[in-house]
């Protein structure tokens, strides 16, 4: 038996227990879904906070060099410079783009409980079949378990995002995305509301240098 | 009311995902394919004694999750130092590492179905690896609101086209050699991009843009206060629109495109993103950039819509196929690519940034030439070379 059938086997029971709460099966299978997917919300969120903690320097580098070439490209498309603008916001793209992957290796850090939670389920679950109250095309009137994981863990993820700000330490923010940091970023809102260029931006120059990786 | 609109939200997801997925164990098209392998122990047959291997097929391949780990490792390391070639590494660790691959091709001549429900799987997989990782990014940006309508839609538009027919069409037809042939030829493609980027010509076009922002960032510095903007020429005006040209003035300097290049660059990205099981996003920021002339936090906005988009119409129609994937497979690697992208920063700045770039082309060309020597010529390079 392989070293994760192992592990499957170790924390089965733990993880089954909620669905054995209620005795309406439909019922149970409801509740223990639920918790399961707390626990990947849970999972999820520290993995994530431990992966920001320790990348938030270089996160916040990357950041940095794209709001900088950004901010600069608003200010050359003010100034109605419409080469610089494009040579700015190539700058700002390229910068954005090692940004943005570094973005998806935060996202596996949110996600990876689910497929595991998935793989649990089908030790567990596979071939149960749910009834739909009407027959849908391409589908028709039964679908499986992870018809039920996936929507649920949505729904969480959607509950937790706004319950977060209320608990105590999940409250702090990581503070790594894009409109996060040590630089402003100009924005297009900001461009509307000032009817221009706010001025904190035309004095906020001098700022070090980036560039390293 | 935020959170009746949360709560719409998630019912519309939920419904969205009843239909995405209750293939997810619907395991017809295994159980069809596999009753149709000759049984067996050679290669190429089954044996229904044998242990479930991947995908619970008898006598399948024992995926070696720690093996799986480690690759993803590497993976995560890319992803966080070099970037777009990270996908191309999960595919290569689905494909070649974890012998998924030689498995498929095992069942050419035998059991082709077989061998297209496993190209399948591997080509899903991919995509779910750098896919739903890069949803969640995505889905941040989507909720700053900043996006261009009209050209997400149209981006959307092409997106949803060609993730819906790539999948629609070629699932359970596609054989593991054409797959590995194609995959070979992106690959190859991007090692040509990789090593253009290298030229003289290629690094003069990169200083050219490079060099016009440090000079216009020094010009700047001697500005300070006092810059006025004309207060009617704000944001953006579209000037004039038929379906050859936009024209837009972008607070007062003009730009154009047509509006067909976003739905056909967003069906090509999509379709190629699809067929591969690779992500599209480092190919959309981009187009956006130089088609529409699209500032960078527009760009990123209006490109992860599309990217949401596409992914899930591919995802969703590779799944209506009945396409299975190994989820504990799925899960190691997302944890190996968190560990690896917490690793790739601390090293990478003891490797400086050509030595990696010319790894990086090697691999490329090593990679993209075998795989279509595999895929189109049936014999992998060595083979090929000393016959």
């Amino acid at each position: 038996m392989d070293i994760w059938n192992q592990l499957y086997v170790w924390i089965d029971s733990m993880l089954i227990a909620p669905f054995r709460v209620f005795e309406i099966p439909i019922l149970g299978f409801y509740f223990g879904t639920l918790i399961l997917c707390i626990w990947c919300i849970l999972l999820g969120e520290l993995t994530f906070r431990l992966a920001a903690l320790v990348n938030s320097s270089y996160m916040n580098r990357l950041r940095a060099q794209a709001v900088r070439m950004h901010n600069l490209s608003i200010k050359a498309i003010v100034l109605k410079d419409k080469d610089n603008f494009r040579a700015c916001n190539k700058e700002a793209n390229e910068a954005f783009g090692k940004y943005f992957f570094n973005m998806i290796t935060q996202g596996a850090a949110f996600l990876w409980p689910v497929p595991f939670a998935l793989g649990w389920m089908a030790t567990r679950f596979t071939g149960v079949e749910f009834e739909l109250l009407f027959s849908l095309p391409l589908i028709g009137n039964t679908v499986g378990f992870a018809a039920v994981l996936i929507p649920m863990y949505i729904l969480c993820r959607i509950f937790w995002g706004k319950l977060k700000p209320h608990l105590f330490f999940f409250n702090k923010d990581p503070g790594i995305g894009l409109d996060q940091g040590e630089e402003e970023m100009i924005k297009w809102e900001d461009i509307n509301k000032y009817r221009g260029l706010p001025e904190r931006f035309w004095q906020n120059q001098d700022k070090p240098e980036l560039n390293k990786r | 009311m935020r959170l009746l609109s949360a709560t719409a939200a998630a019912v519309i997801l939920m419904a969205l995902s009843i239909i995405a997925v209750p293939d997810m164990v619907n395991a017809d098209a295994l159980t069809q394919a596999i009753l149709e392998t000759p049984s067996g122990t050679g290669p190429g047959q089954i044996d229904p004694k044998a242990e479930p291997g991947y995908l619970g097929i008898p006598g399948g391949p024992q995926v070696n999750l720690i093996l799986a780990f480690f690759w993803a490792i590497w993976v995560g390391w890319i992803f966080s130092t070099v970037g777009a070639f990270g996908g191309i590494m999960a595919g290569i660790g689905h494909i070649t590492i974890y012998g998924l691959g030689n498995y498929a091709d095992s069942f050419r001549n035998t059991s082709p179905g077989l061998n297209r429900t496993i190209t399948d799987s591997i080509r899903v997989s991919n995509q779910f690896m750098g896919g739903l990782s890069a949803l969640v990014s995505t889905i941040n940006y989507l909720k700053l609101g900043r996006l261009v309508w009209p050209v997400g839609l149209a981006l959307a538009l092409g997106s949803i086209l060609g993730s819906y027919l790539v999948p629609t069409l070629t699932a359970g037809k596609v054989s593991f050699r054409d797959y590995i042939g194609y995959f070979g030829l992106f690959v190859l493609l991007l090692g040509c991009w990789m090593l253009y980027e290298t030229t003289p010509s290629g690094q003069k076009r990169k200083k050219k843009a490079k060099q016009a922002a440090q000079a216009f960032e020094a010009t700047m510095k001697k500005k300070r206060s006092g810059q006025t903007i004309d207060t009617k020429e704000l944001g953006v005006k579209v000037m004039s629109m038929n379906l050859k040209k936009i024209v837009f003035t972008f607070f007062g300097v003009e730009f154009s495109f047509n509006p067909l290049l976003p739905v056909m660059g967003g069906f090509a990205i999509a379709s190629i993103a699809a067929f591969l099981g690779v992500g599209g996003g480092f190919i959309l920021v981009p187009f956006l950039t130089s088609v529409a002339g699209l500032p960078m936090y527009l760009a990123a906005g209006t490109s992860a819509m599309a990217v949401l988009i596409g992914m899930l119409t591919s995802i969703t129609s590779y799944m209506l196929q009945g396409v299975m994937v190994h989820w504990p497979l799925i899960g190691t690697q997302l944890v190996g690519i968190v560990a690896g992208s917490m690793v790739g920063p601390r090293t990478s700045q003891y490797i400086p940034d050509k030595i990696l770039t010319r790894i990086f082309i090697i691999l490329a060309f090593y990679v993209g030439l075998n795989y279509m020597a595999r895929g189109f010529l049936g014999k992998d390079i060595i083979g090929l070379i000393f016959g």
